[in-house]
C-alpha cells in the first residue's frame, strides 16, 4: 500500500505542531508599527532641521544677500551653496516617501499626492522652525562650543562666507559711501562704484544693517554692490571665522 | 470544534480562530486556499513546475504573521499581499524578468478608476483564454493585475490593496494589459 504525499496543509501544521514555526505575538507587531512611526517621525524631524538649517546657514552666512549683487553675486550664491545639505535633504524626503508607502492611505493614493504632501509637510514645518528661535540658540551655543554633535555644523557652514563679502552697521554716510562697522568691531569705509551698479546703495541710511559685495584694501572697500538686511535676517548672522568656542553673542544681535 | 462547523465558517473568522491559538484552524485556510496560490504563482511566474515550496512558504509566513491580520479587513487580500511579495521576490531572484523598481504608472493621477463590469461573464471568459495562451509574453506588471482580476474574481480596489497600488493604476494596467493581450492574440493567430 503507497502512502499519499503530504498536502501543503498537513506540511503546514506538522512544522507548526513540532515548534519550527512560531506565530509572532501582537506585542510584536505593535512594537513594529511603532517604531516604524518613530523612524518617521525621525527622518521627518531630519528633514525640517536641514532645511531649515540650509535658509538659517544662507542667512548666517550671507550667502542668500548674493544674488542681489548681479551675476557676479549669482556666481558665488552657486559656489557656496551647501548642495550637500540639499542632497541629504532629498534623500531624507525620498526616505519619507518610501516609509509612508507601506501605509494603505497613502499607496492607494498616487504617488505624486504623497510627494507634494510630504514637500509641504517638511516646508511648512521647516518654516516653523525658522520662525523659532531654534537655530539661533543651537548656532550661540556652537559658536560657545557647547554643541556636540551638531556644533561642527554650524560652526563650518557658518563660516563659509565669499571673501568679497562684508557685513556690518552704517555708522556715517559720506560723499563716495559710507563707514561701516564689521564684524570683528573694524570700521571701514566703503566706497560705492556707481559707474558698475548705479542703483545700489541709494537707499541706506545710518544704522542700518548692510550686506556690502567688493574688494577689500586694508580699510576701504570699493563696493560693487551694497544691501540692506531686513531686521528678522539680521539676528541670524554670525561672525565669519570666529574661532571654535570664542564666548560671545553672535553678531549683531 | 468540529471540521464541518469550521468549514462553514469565513475567512476572517477563522483568522480570528487561528489568533487566539487554535492552530488547527490554520489548515482549514491552507486547504482553502492551496490550489488558488499554485494557480496564481504558476501563472504570474510564467512556470509549468510546481510551485509547491514558494506555496508552502507563503503560508508559514501567514502563520507567522496572523496577529498582524485586521480581521475587519479581507483575508483573502492579506494573504494575497504575502504571496505577491514572496513571487515578486521568486521573480527577482530567479532573475527571470525585468521588475522595476520606480513605475511612472504610480506616480501621476489616472482619471480611469471606475470598474468596467459590463459584459462581465463573456469578457472574462475571453480573457482567461488569451491570458492562457499568451502569458509567456506579457510582462509581470500587466500579467498579474489580469491574473487577479480574471482568474481571482478580485475587484480594482482589493487587486490595488494586494499590489500597493492606487486603484486607479490598476484600472489603467488592466486596460494597458488587455490591449496587449489582444495584440498579442492577434499575433499569436495571424501566425497560425
Amino acid at each position: 500500500m503507497t502512502r499519499n504525499k503530504p498536502t501543503i496543509a498537513e506540511k503546514v501544521l506538522n512544522k507548526i505542531k513540532k515548534g519550527q514555526v512560531k506565530m509572532w505575538p501582537k506585542f510584536y507587531f505593535i512594537l513594529k508599527a511603532l517604531v516604524f512611526i518613530l523612524g518617521i517621525v525621525f527622518i521627518l524631524f531630519l528633514a525640517l532641521f536641514l532645511i531649515s538649517f540650509i535658509v538659517f546657514n544662507l542667512r548666517a552666512s550671507g550667502v542668500l544677500f548674493l544674488p542681489r549683487f548681479g551675476l557676479l553675486g549669482f556666481r558665488s550664491f552657486f559656489m557656496f551653496f551647501p548642495w550637500l545639505l540639499v542632497i541629504f535633504s532629498i534623500l531624507f524626503i525620498i526616505a519619507l516617501i518610501f516609509l509612508a508607502k507601506r501605509y494603505r492611505f497613502v499607496y492607494k493614493k498616487p504617488l505624486l499626492y504623497s510627494i507634494i504632501a510630504i514637500v509641504v509637510i517638511v516646508l511648512v514645518g521647516s518654516f516653523i522652525f525658522l520662525r523659532a528661535p531654534f537655530h539661533n540658540r543651537l548656532s550661540e551655543r556652537a559658536w560657545r562650543g557647547r554643541l556636540p554633535v551638531a556644533g561642527p555644523l554650524y560652526r563650518e557652514y557658518g563660516m563659509r562666507r565669499p571673501e568679497n563679502l562684508y557685513i556690518g552697521k552704517v555708522m556715517e554716510l559720506t560723499e563716495d559711501g559710507f563707514q561701516m562697522e564689521i564684524e570683528d568691531g573694524q570700521e571701514i569705509t566703503v566706497n560705492i562704484n556707481k559707474k558698475i551698479r548705479p542703483s545700489f546703495g541709494k537707499d541706506i541710511k545710518k544704522d542700518d544693517f548692510v550686506a556690502v559685495m567688493g574688494e577689500k584694501t586694508d580699510t576701504v572697500i570699493d563696493a560693487y554692490g551694497v544691501s540692506k538686511i531686513k531686521d528678522n535676517d539680521r539676528g541670524y548672522m554670525v561672525p565669519r571665522g570666529r574661532p571654535q568656542g570664542m564666548p560671545g553673542q553672535p553678531f549683531p544681535l | 470544534m468540529k471540521k464541518q462547523e469550521l468549514q462553514e465558517k469565513s475567512d476572517e473568522d477563522i483568522a480570528c480562530l487561528v489568533q487566539s491559538g487554535k492552530i488547527e484552524a490554520f489548515a482549514v485556510l491552507v486547504q482553502r486556499y492551496e490550489d488558488k496560490m499554485k494557480s496564481y504563482g504558476r501563472k504570474f511566474l510564467n512556470i509549468k513546475e510546481d510551485v509547491e515550496d514558494i506555496v508552502q512558504k507563503i503560508f508559514i509566513k501567514a502563520y507567522k504573521n496572523i496577529q498582524s491580520f485586521d480581521v475587519k479587513r479581507k483575508f483573502s487580500s492579506w494573504l494575497y499581499r504575502i504571496a505577491h511579495n514572496e513571487f515578486v521576490n521568486e521573480l527577482k531572484r530567479k532573475k527571470r524578468e525585468k521588475l522595476r523598481f520606480f513605475d511612472l504608472d504610480t506616480l501621476l493621477p489616472h482619471l480611469l478608476a471606475i470598474q468596467d463590469n459590463s459584459n462581465e461573464e463573456i469578457e472574462s471568459r475571453e480573457m482567461k483564454k488569451m491570458i492562457e495562451q499568451c502569458l509567456d509574453r506579457l510582462s509581470p506588471k500587466y500579467r498579474e493585475p489580469l491574473i487577479l482580476r480574471y482568474f481571482h474574481d478580485f475587484s480594482y480596489e482589493e487587486i490595488a490593496d494586494i499590489l500597493g497600488i492606487p486603484a486607479s493604476t490598476v484600472g489603467i494596467r488592466l486596460k494597458r494589459g488587455k490591449n496587449n493581450l489582444k495584440s498579442l492574440f492577434k499575433k499569436h493567430y495571424d501566425q497560425k
